[in-house]
C-alpha cells in the first residue's frame, strides 16, 4: 500500500464527462443534446433494448408527451455506437393514429430529424424500437423550435 | 540610647564614682568621653551636669550622714547604695536587651578602670548590677579580667584573641599575627550575646572603623568592623570572628581546581590550565580584563559549565562528575536580579526558604527569614514589594543584599558571586562586600568575580586570581602582594611597596595597567600590541608562583540539605508563582479580560441575520460558524502562547540559581504549567461562554471548552518551550507568528487540503503529514466534527445519514465509475484495440474490487467477486469483464435498495416529527437552533469539484467526509481523511472528538518532555555551534588566503 | 443474498479485534509487558466506553439493512411511471407562451425564497423542488438571471436533501452565476437537470419522488398561468393552454394513483379530483386528418392537418385558478 505515497499521478475523473465514443449512458445524452442547435430542449429519453427473441414481439418503448398546437417540435435520436441497433421513432396522437415515423420503409432509410408543427394539441405517444429488432441503445430528444 | 537609660546610667556611674575615694578627674573625663561618643555637644553638657548633680547630691547626703571627721576611710558599700543600684539595674533590665546590658556592664568596668580604683565597694556595686543583669559568673570574670589586666599574658583565656607580632607561650587565647604592630590588640568575645570588645595596648595609631583607638578605652568590636594598622593588612571583624568560630560546627571545605581548561564547542578557548586550592573561611577575588574569562571560570568552578580539561574537586569529590553529592553545598549569586518583582522582600525570602528546608514549620521559617532579613539590614523594609530595577521600590544595594540573602538562607559552604558591586554606589558596594566578608566568618568559602574594586574592597580579599586574555591564569595569591609582584616584573620603582605607605590604599588598577600595557611607537602613540603577551605572563607566573596543593584528610561533606519532596516543591513553586501573579493586577486583569473581550468582538461582529426581512437571529443561517470555530482555535493558540511565552524567560535567572538547590525541574515546570493551565481553563470558560452565547451555539459549551482549553494548554507548553530556549523577549515575540501562522494555514479551514501543494501532501486521501503535526488542525477538526455530528438536531439522524451517504456514494458514483472502466474495456476490445485496458486501470479494478470484497457491508450482502485474482494482464478477458459487470450490477442494486430504505426511513421519522403544526414548530426550532447550514456544507465538502478522485490506482471518496469512516483499518493507521467522524484506533473506531483531544494532549506531553529536557535550547545550541564551527573554518580559510597574499607581497 | 439476522453484525463488530490478536499479533502481544497491557486495556476500555454510546444508533441504522430483493410490482410501477411522466408538460412551454404573449413578469407569483427552510420531509421537498424548478424556468424565460441565483441555490439544496445533488452540482451552478450566460444555457441546464433527475429517480426505484417533482412543476406552471394579469386576446390563448391541461390532469391522476397507498399521495389525489371537477367543464374537440410528410434538408417535416378546439369560459378559468391557488398554497405552505 505504499503506492499511496508514490503517487503515479493524480487523475481527476470526470463523471459525466463526454467521451469520444458514444457509449450507452449519460455520455450519449450529452452528445445528443449537443445536436439541439437553436431548438429549446424539452424532453429526452434513454432507450436500451435487447435483441428481439424469436416468437416474441418487437421490443419497443413508448413515452407519452403533450404537444401543443401552434408549436413546432424538433424530434431526433442518437444511437450508441457500441451496439448494432439503429433506432426508429414513431409518433402517434392520442387516438393512436400514426403521425410520423423516422424510418422510410420504402427507401429503407433513416431520417435523423423530424420537424413537427402541431395542429392538434394533445398527448402524443413516442415509440422507440431498433431496426430489425437488434440490440441497441439510443437517446431520443424532443425540443421546440420558435 | 534613650534618655531614661542615659539617666539611669549616669546615676549608676555616680553611685560607683562616689564610693570610697570619690570621683577622680579621670573618672569624670571617662564619663565626659563616654557621653561624647553617644551624644552631641550640648546634650553632653546637659548629661554631664546631671552626672555632676548626682555626685553632688550623693556627697551632700554623705556629708550629712557621715562623720566628717573620719575622711577617706574605706567602708563597705552602704545598704542604701546597694538598694539604689538594685533599683536602677532593674529599671535598666526592663528596657535594655541582653547585649546592651553587657555593654553597660563593660562601661561600668571601664569607669572603674579609668582610674584603676578597684575598691571592694565599687566592685560590689558592679557585682550587684551584673547580678541583676543575669550575667553569668564566668562571663563576669572574663569581662573583669579583660578590662582590668593590661598584658596579653594576663588575659590568656579561651574567649580572647590576641593580635600582636609574636605568639606568647602557652597560649590559650586565639591569635592573629601582625608583624609590624606595636603592642597588642586584645579582643574579648562574650559568648552568650555574641559581642566582641576590643582594647589596644600599644602606641601605633590604630584605626577602628576609621577612628583612632585610645589605648585607655574598651571598644565594642561590632559586625563589619575593621581594624587598620599603619602598616600591614587590615584586620576585619570576620578574621577575628573566624578565629573564634574556626573550631565550631562549620565543615571544613577544601576546594581544588586542577589544570582546568575549557574549550567552547565553537572552538574558542575560554580557560587554560587554571590551578587553585582554597579553604573554608576565605574570600577569593577573580579578576581580569574584560573578556579574560572571569565569569567563565566562575561558571566552571561553580559547576554550571563542565571543563573540557582538568577537574574541580570539593573535599576530593569531583564537582562535575558527582554533581549530586556536592551541588547542595554550592551557592551561586549571579550578577542579575533573582528577585520576583511582584513579591515583597519578605515573600521572596520566604519561598526560597520553603524550597530549601523541608522540615521547618511555618513559624520556624518565619523566624529564619526574619533572622536573615535582620542580618542583612533589610528587616525594616520586609513588606515592601521588590519592584523592577526600573520601577524601584528598594535600592540597588538592598536588592543585592536580598539576592545574597536568597542564597544565605540555606547556608551553602561555597558561594560564587558574580560582580556583586556592579551598578552599586561605593557605599552600597562596600556594604555588600562587608556582608560577604562576614560570611567567611561562618566558614564559607566565597569566590567573587569583581571588576575595578576600590582599595577598601580589594583589601578585603584573602586571595586573588588574575586572568588574562584567553583564560590564562597569571596570578594567584595575596592581593596586596599582587601589586608588588607585577610592579617587580615591570621593573617599577618602589616595587616592594604594595600599598600607599601613608594612606594604606592599594590601587588594583596598577596591576591591570601593567598587564595590559601597550608598546608605544616612536611618536609616543600606543600601538595595539601588548608589551607582555598573556603567554609571557603565564611564564612568569609558572616561574614564581607555585600553587600549594596538599592532599589532606577531608571532612565528610554534609548530605545535601533536606529539600522538600516533589509535591511539596510543586506546592511551593505554585504558591510563589500564584501569589506573584495575583499581586500583578495589570497582568491578572488583562489575562482575565483578554479572552472574553476577544470572544465578544469576534462573536458580536459575526452574528448577523441572514434574512433581510427578519429581525430574528437564526443560528442555522449564520454562515460564520465555521470561521468562528477556526478563530476559536487560533485564539486559543494565541492566548495560550501569549500567557506563557515569557514565563520561563522571566524566571530563567531564578532557575539558574535554583538549579544549585537541586530542586526538581519537573516540579518547577509542573507548577508553572498548572498555573498556566488554570489561567487557560478560566480563559477558555470565559471565551466559550461569551462567544457561544452570543452566536447561539447551543449545548456544546463543554466540548468547546475542552478544545479551547486543550489547545491553549498545548500552546502554554509550547510557549514555555520557546520561553526557555530563547534569551530575549523580543525573539520570543517574533517567534509567535512563526508558531501561529503555519497553524492557521494548515488548519484545513482557510485552505482545503485538496488544494495545497502536492509536494507537502496536498490533494491526497489523508490529511497532509505537515498538517498532522499542527495542533490547530486537530482542534478545528474536532470542533467541526463535534458541532456537526453531536448537535441536538443531527444527533437524531446522524448514523442513518451516514449509511445513507455511504450507499448513495457507492450507488451513484463509485460503482458507476468502476463500471465505466469495464465498459471501456469492452468497447475497446470490440473496436479491436491492441491494449484494451492499461495495467494501471487493471490494478485499480483489482484494488477496488478487493476493497469491496472486504468492505464492512460485504458481511451483509455477501455479494463477493470471487475471481478477483483473474484481474491481471494475463487472465483478464471479456468473460471476466462480463462477470465484473454482473457483479457490479448486483452490488449497485444492493446499495440502491438500501439507500432507498435508509432514505425513506429518515424521511418517515421526519414526517412523524412534523406531523402536527406544533410538532413541526418544535422540529423547526431544534433545526434552526442547533444545525448550521454552512457548516454542514463544509463538513459534507459539497464544494468539492468531484465526488471521487483517482489517486494512483485507487479511488478516493471526496464527498461527505463527515459521513465517511476511515477506510484504512490497519492497527496503527491513525491518520485519516479530514473531518472523518471516527478515527481508527487499533482497528476500532473511536470518535474523532475525543481522539483529537487526546492527540492534542499527546502533543502537550511531547512538548512537556521537550521542555523538560530543554530540547529546543539544545537544538539551538547545536545549530549555533555548527554554524560557529563553519564560520571558524571560513575565517581560517580567509586567513590562509590572506597569508598567501602577504607572502606574495614579500616576494 | 441471504437475509442477515438482526444483531449478528453487532456481535461481529465487537469481537473484531480478537481475530487480529490471535493470529499475527499474538506473538507480540504476549511479549508485551504487563504495564503496556494495562495501558492498552485502559485505552480499549475508554474507546469502548466512548464508542458504546454511539453504537446504539449505529446498530439501529445497520438493522435497517437487508438484502431486499425488489418486489416486482414496484418495478412495474416504475416502468409505467417512466413512460407516463413525460406527459406532464415542461414548464418552458407555458412560460415562453406567457412571455411571447407580452405578459408582464411578476415576482410576487413565485414561491418566496426563504420558504425553503420549511421543507423538511421528502414529500415537501420534492413538491417544492418542482415548484422552484418552474419558478426558475419562468425567471429565466424573462431573463431575470440575477434573481435566479437564490432559486438555483434552493433547487440545489432541495436536490441535495433528496440526495440527487449530482444534477445541480456547485461547479455548474457557480459557472452559471459567474457570467450572465445566455438564458438558453441556464435554461438548458435547469431543464436537462430536471429531466435527468426525473429519469434517475425512476431508475433508482424512487419514482414517487419523480412524480412529486413533476406534480409540483405542473401545479406551479398552472398557478402562474392562471394568475398572471392579462387581457384579451392574449388571455384567450392562455386560457386555451390552460384548458388543454385537462388531458395532462388525467395523466397526472394516473401517475398519482400508482402511490395511492401513501397517505400523502391520497391528499394530492383528493385535491386533484376537485380540480378535475372544474376541468371536466372544459370541452375539447378534435378533428383528425391524415398528416402528410415532406423531406427537407434531410429532415422530415410533418404537415399536420388535424385540429383541436378548446372550449373554456372565463368562469371556468377562474374556478380553476382558485382551485390551483388552493392546491399550490398547500404545497408551498
Amino acid at each position: 500500500m505504499k503506492k499511496y505515497f508514490i503517487l503515479t499521478g493524480l487523475i481527476f475523473v470526470m463523471l459525466f464527462a463526454n467521451k469520444s465514443q458514444a457509449q450507452c449512458g449519460d455520455g450519449l445524452f450529452d452528445i445528443c443534446h449537443s445536436k439541439l442547435d437553436d431548438a429549446r430542449f424539452l424532453k429526452s429519453w434513454a432507450i436500451q433494448l435487447e435483441n428481439q427473441r424469436s416468437g416474441e414481439p418487437l421490443p419497443q418503448v413508448s413515452f407519452k408527451m403533450p404537444l401543443t398546437s401552434g408549436n413546432t417540435y424538433k424530434i431526433f435520436a442518437c444511437n450508441a455506437e457500441e451496439l448494432p441497433g439503429k433506432v426508429i421513432i414513431s409518433i402517434r396522437n392520442q387516438n393512436d393514429d400514426l403521425v410520423v415515423t423516422s424510418y422510410m420503409v420504402e427507401q429503407r432509410r433513416h431520417i435523423p430529424v423530424i420537424m413537427f408543427p402541431v395542429g392538434m394539441s394533445g398527448i402524443y405517444t413516442f415509440s422507440f424500437y431498433f431496426e430489425d429488432g437488434k440490440e441497441g441503445c439510443a437517446v431520443g430528444v424532443v425540443s421546440s423550435v420558435n | 540610647m534613650s534618655e531614661e537609660i542615659l539617666k539611669a546610667l549616669m546615676q549608676l556611674f555616680a553611685i560607683i564614682a562616689k564610693q570610697d575615694v570619690g570621683l577622680s578627674e579621670n573618672e569624670r573625663a571617662f564619663v565626659h568621653n563616654f557621653l561624647r561618643l553617644q551624644l552631641n555637644e550640648s546634650s553632653v553638657k546637659e548629661y554631664l551636669a546631671l552626672f555632676d548633680s548626682f555626685i553632688d547630691s550623693e556627697k551632700d547626703k554623705e556629708k550629712k550622714d557621715e562623720n566628717p571627721d573620719k575622711p577617706q576611710k574605706p567602708r563597705l558599700t552602704s545598704v542604701k547604695d546597694s538598694v539604689k543600684t538594685l533599683g536602677i539595674a532593674k529599671k535598666i533590665n526592663k528596657t535594655l536587651t541582653q547585649k546592651q546590658k553587657v555593654v553597660v556592664l563593660v562601661r561600668l568596668f571601664e569607669l572603674v578602670n579609668s582610674d584603676k580604683n578597684f575598691t571592694p565597694q565599687r566592685m560590689a556595686i558592679i557585682d550587684t548590677a551584673a547580678d541583676v543583669f543575669n550575667i553569668s559568673k564566668e562571663e563576669y570574670n572574663a569581662i573583669s579580667s579583660f578590662v582590668v589586666n593590661e598584658t596579653p599574658d594576663e588575659i590568656n583565656f579561651a574567649d580572647t584573641l590576641i593580635i600582636n607580632a609574636r605568639e606568647i607561650e602557652d597560649n590559650k587565647s586565639h591569635f592573629i599575627q601582625s608583624q609590624q604592630l606595636d603592642g597588642s590588640i586584645i579582643i574579648l568575645r562574650v559568648n552568650s550575646v555574641d559581642l566582641y570588645f576590643l582594647k589596644y595596648t600599644g602606641k601605633s595609631e590604630i584605626l577602628l572603623n576609621g577612628l583612632p583607638i585610645n589605648s585607655q578605652r574598651i571598644y565594642l568590636f561590632a559586625n563589619g568592623s575593621v581594624i587598620k594598622q599603619p602598616k600591614g593588612k587590615p584586620i576585619f571583624f570576620t578574621d577575628v570572628a573566624a578565629k573564634f568560630l574556626s573550631d565550631s560546627s562549620a565543615i571544613h571545605v577544601v576546594f581544588q581546581a586542577d589544570n582546568v581548561g575549557l574549550t567552547f564547542p565553537n572552538g574558542h578557548v575560554g580557560l587554560r590550565d587554571i590551578n587553585l586550592q582554597e579553604y573554608s573561611g576565605k574570600m577569593v577575588a577573580i579578576m581580569g580584563g574584560s573578556g579574560a574569562g572571569k565569569t567563565t571560570l566562575l561558571n566552571v568552578l561553580s559547576g554550571i559549565d563542565a571543563p573540557s580539561q582538568g577537574n574541580v574537586n570539593i573535599n576530593g569529590i569531583n564537582l562535575h562528575q558527582k554533581t549530586e553529592l556536592v551541588k547542595g553545598i554550592i551557592g551561586y549569586i549571579p550578577q542579575d536580579d533573582l528577585l520576583i518583582e511582584e513579591l515583597t522582600v519578605y515573600e521572596n525570602l520566604y519561598y526560597s526558604t520553603k524550597l530549601v528546608y523541608r522540615d521547618l514549620n511555618e513559624q520556624e521559617i518565619d523566624e529564619k527569614v526574619n533572622k536573615v532579613l535582620t542580618s542583612l539590614g533589610l528587616f525594616y523594609i520586609k513588606d515592601l514589594k521588590v519592584g523592577s530595577p526600573l520601577n524601584k521600590k528598594i535600592s540597588g544595594g538592598q536588592r543585592k543584599r536580598l539576592n545574597i540573602g536568597l542564597e544565605l538562607i540555606r547556608e551553602p559552604a561555597v558561594l560564587f558571586v558574580d560582580e556583586p558591586t556592579s551598578g552599586l554606589s561605593s557605599r552600597d558596594s562596600e556594604n555588600v562586600m562587608e556582608l560577604l566578608r562576614e560570611l567567611t566568618v561562618r566558614g564559607k568559602l566565597i569566590f567573587v568575580v569583581i571588576h575595578q574594586p576600590s582599595s577598601e574592597i580589594y583589601k578585603m580579599f584573602d586571595n586573588v586570581i588574575i586572568l588574562d586574555e584567553g583564560g590564562h591564569q597569571i596570578y594567584y595569591g595575596n592581593p596586596v602582594e599582587a601589586v608588588i609582584y607585577f610592579k617587580t616584573i615591570d621593573n617599577q620603582i618602589n616595587s616592594d611597596v604594595g600599598e600607599c605607605p601613608r594612606c594604606g590604599n592599594v590601587n588594583p588598577e596598577t596591576i591591570f595597567s601593567i598587564i595590559e600595557s601597550r608598546i608605544v611607537d616612536e611618536y609616543g602613540r600606543s600601538t595595539g600590541t601588548r608589551k607582555v603577551l598573556p603567554r609571557e605572563w603565564v611564564g612568569h607566573y609558572r616561574e614564581k608562583i607555585v600553587v600549594d596543593k596538599k592532599s589532606e584528610q577531608y571532612d565528610k561533606l554534609p548530605n545535601a540539605f533536606l529539600k522538600p519532596n516533589w509535591f511539596k516543591q510543586l506546592k511551593i513553586f505554585f504558591q510563589r508563582d500564584l501569589f506573584s501573579k495575583l499581586a500583578n493586577t495589570q497582568y491578572m486583569v488583562l489575562n482575565m479580560l483578554e479572552a472574553p473581550i476577544l470572544a465578544f468582538l469576534l462573536a458580536y461582529v459575526i452574528r448577523y441575520i441572514d434574512d433581510p426581512t427578519s429581525n430574528i437571529y437564526i443560528f442555522r443561517d449564520n454562515e460564520n460558524i465555521m470561521p468562528y470555530l477556526f478563530m476559536c482555535t487560533i485564539v486559543a493558540l494565541f492566548v495560550g502562547l501569549i500567557v506563557s511565552a515569557e514565563e520561563i524567560y522571566k524566571d530563567r535567572k531564578i532557575l539558574k540559581r535554583e538549579s544549585f538547590l537541586n530542586l526538581s525541574r519537573s516540579s518547577y515546570l509542573c507548577s508553572k504549567i498548572s498555573i498556566l493551565f488554570m489561567i487557560s481553563a478560566i480563559q477558555a470558560v470565559l471565551f466559550v461562554w461569551v462567544g457561544n452565547s452570543i452566536l447561539g451555539v447551543k449545548g456544546m459549551y463543554f466540548e468547546y471548552w475542552l478544545i479551547f482549553f486543550s489547545l491553549a494548554a498545548l500552546a502554554n507548553v509550547l510557549g514555555l518551550n520557546i520561553s526557555s530556549a530563547f534569551n530575549s523577549a523580543v525573539t520570543i515575540y517574533i517567534l509567535i507568528p512563526f508558531l501561529i501562522i503555519p497553524q492557521m494555514v494548515l488548519t484545513g479551514a482557510m485552505f482545503s487540503f485538496d488544494k495545497i501543494n502536492r509536494s507537502i501532501g496536498g490533494g491526497r486521501e489523508k490529511v497532509p503529514i505537515i498538517a498532522e503535526v499542527m495542533p490547530s488542525r486537530w482542534a478545528f477538526e474536532a470542533l467541526i466534527v463535534n458541532q456537526f455530528v453531536n448537535n441536538e438536531y443531527e444527533k437524531q439522524f446522524y448514523e442513518l445519514r451516514k449509511l445513507e451517504s455511504v450507499f448513495n456514494y457507492k450507488n451513484v458514483y463509485y460503482i458507476q465509475e468502476l463500471r465505466r472502466y469495464v465498459e471501456n474495456y469492452k468497447s475497446r476490445v470490440l473496436a479491436g484495440h491492441e491494449e484494451p485496458i492499461s495495467t494501471d486501470n487493471l490494478e485499480l479494478l483489482y484494488n477496488e474490487l478487493r476493497k469491496e470484497n472486504h468492505s464492512e457491508y460485504a458481511k451483509f450482502h455477501n455479494i463477493i467477486f470471487e475471481d478477483i485474482d483473474k484481474i491481471n494482464t494475463e487472465d483478464f478477458t471479456m468473460a471476466v469483464a462480463d462477470d465484473i459487470l454482473r457483479y457490479l450490477v448486483r452490488l449497485q442494486d444492493y446499495y440502491r435498495e438500501n439507500f432507498n430504505r435508509i432514505h425513506d426511513n429518515i424521511d418517515n421519522r421526519v414526517t412523524q416529527m412534523v406531523s402536527t403544526p406544533e410538532k413541526r414548530e418544535q422540529y423547526q426550532q431544534v433545526y434552526n437552533d442547533y444545525f448550521n447550514d454552512y457548516l454542514s456544507k463544509f463538513a459534507k465538502n459539497v464544494m468539492a469539484p468531484l465526488p471521487l478522485v483517482r489517486l494512483g490506482n485507487n479511488l478516493v471518496q471526496k464527498l461527505d467526509p463527515i459521513y465517511l469512516d476511515p477506510q484504512d483499518r490497519r492497527t496503527f493507521s491513525f491518520r485519516t481523511h479530514f473531518l472523518a467522524p471516527n478515527k481508527n484506533v487499533l482497528g476500532n473506531l473511536f470518535p474523532t472528538f475525543y481522539f483529537n483531544v487526546m492527540v492534542i494532549w499527546f502533543f502537550t506531553v511531547m512538548a512537556y518532555i521537550a521542555l523538560y529536557y530543554n530540547a529546543l535550547s539544545k537544538m539551538l545550541t547545536f545549530l549555533e555551534n555548527t554554524s560557529g564551527k563553519l564560520k571558524n573554518k571560513f575565517s581560517e580559510n580567509a586567513f590562509k588566503i590572506k597569508g598567501i597574499k602577504l607572502r606574495k607581497k614579500k616576494t | 443474498m441471504p437475509l442477515k439476522l438482526k444483531g449478528l453484525n453487532f456481535v461481529r463488530k465487537k469481537h473484531k479485534i480478537q481475530p487480529q490478536l490471535t493470529d499475527t499479533n499474538a506473538q507480540n502481544f504476549r511479549t508485551m509487558k504487563k504495564e503496556r497491557l494495562l495501558i492498552l486495556s485502559i485505552a480499549m476500555f475508554f474507546s469502548y466506553a466512548i464508542t458504546s454510546c454511539q453504537q446504539g444508533q449505529r446498530q439501529e441504522a445497520t438493522d435497517l439493512l437487508s438484502d431486499s430483493l425488489v418486489a416486482s410490482d414496484v418495478r412495474l410501477d416504475d416502468r409505467m411511471v417512466g413512460e407516463m411522466i413525460s406527459s406532464i408538460p415542461n414548464p418552458v412551454e407555458m412560460s415562453s407562451l406567457l412571455q411571447k404573449s407580452g405578459v408582464v413578469y411578476s415576482q410576487e407569483l413565485l414561491n418566496p425564497v426563504n420558504n425553503v427552510n420549511n421543507y423538511n420531509t421528502n414529500f415537501k421537498r420534492a413538491l417544492n423542488l418542482g415548484v422552484y424548478g418552474t419558478d426558475l424556468v419562468y425567471m429565466n424565460i424573462y431573463d431575470r438571471t440575477v434573481a435566479t441565483l437564490r432559486y438555483l441555490s434552493n433547487v440545489r439544496d432541495l436536490a441535495s436533501d433528496l440526495r440527487v445533488e449530482q444534477f445541480f452540482d456547485y461547479e455548474t451552478l457557480n459557472r452559471l452565476s459567474e457570467s450572465a450566460r445566455s438564458i438558453d444555457s441556464v435554461l438548458f441546464i435547469t431543464n436537462s437537470g430536471f429531466d435527468r433527475m426525473s429519469r434517475y429517480l425512476i431508475d433508482q426505484g424512487r419514482s414517487n419522488i419523480a412524480v412529486l417533482i413533476s406534480y409540483g412543476t405542473w401545479i406551479e406552471s398552472l398557478y402562474i398561468a392562471t394568475n398572471v394579469q392579462t387581457v384579451p386576446p392574449n388571455r384567450d390563448l392562455i386560457n386555451i393552454r390552460i384548458g388543454e391541461q385537462k388531458k395532462v390532469l388525467d395523466n397526472m391522476l394516473l401517475l398519482l394513483h400508482t402511490y395511492r397507498r401513501d397517505p400523502n399521495f391520497v391528499g394530492l389525489i383528493e385535491d386533484l379530483m376537485e380540480l378535475k371537477a372544474e376541468f371536466d367543464k372544459v370541452t375539447i374537440s378534435y378533428v383528425y386528418a391524415e398528416p402528410t410528410m415532406k423531406e427537407i434538408d434531410g429532415m422530415i417535416v410533418v404537415v399536420d392537418n388535424s385540429r383541436s378546439e378548446v372550449n373554456i369560459s372565463e368562469e371556468i378559468v377562474q374556478a380553476i385558478a382558485d382551485k390551483v391557488s388552493y392546491i399550490r398554497g398547500k404545497i408551498i405552505g
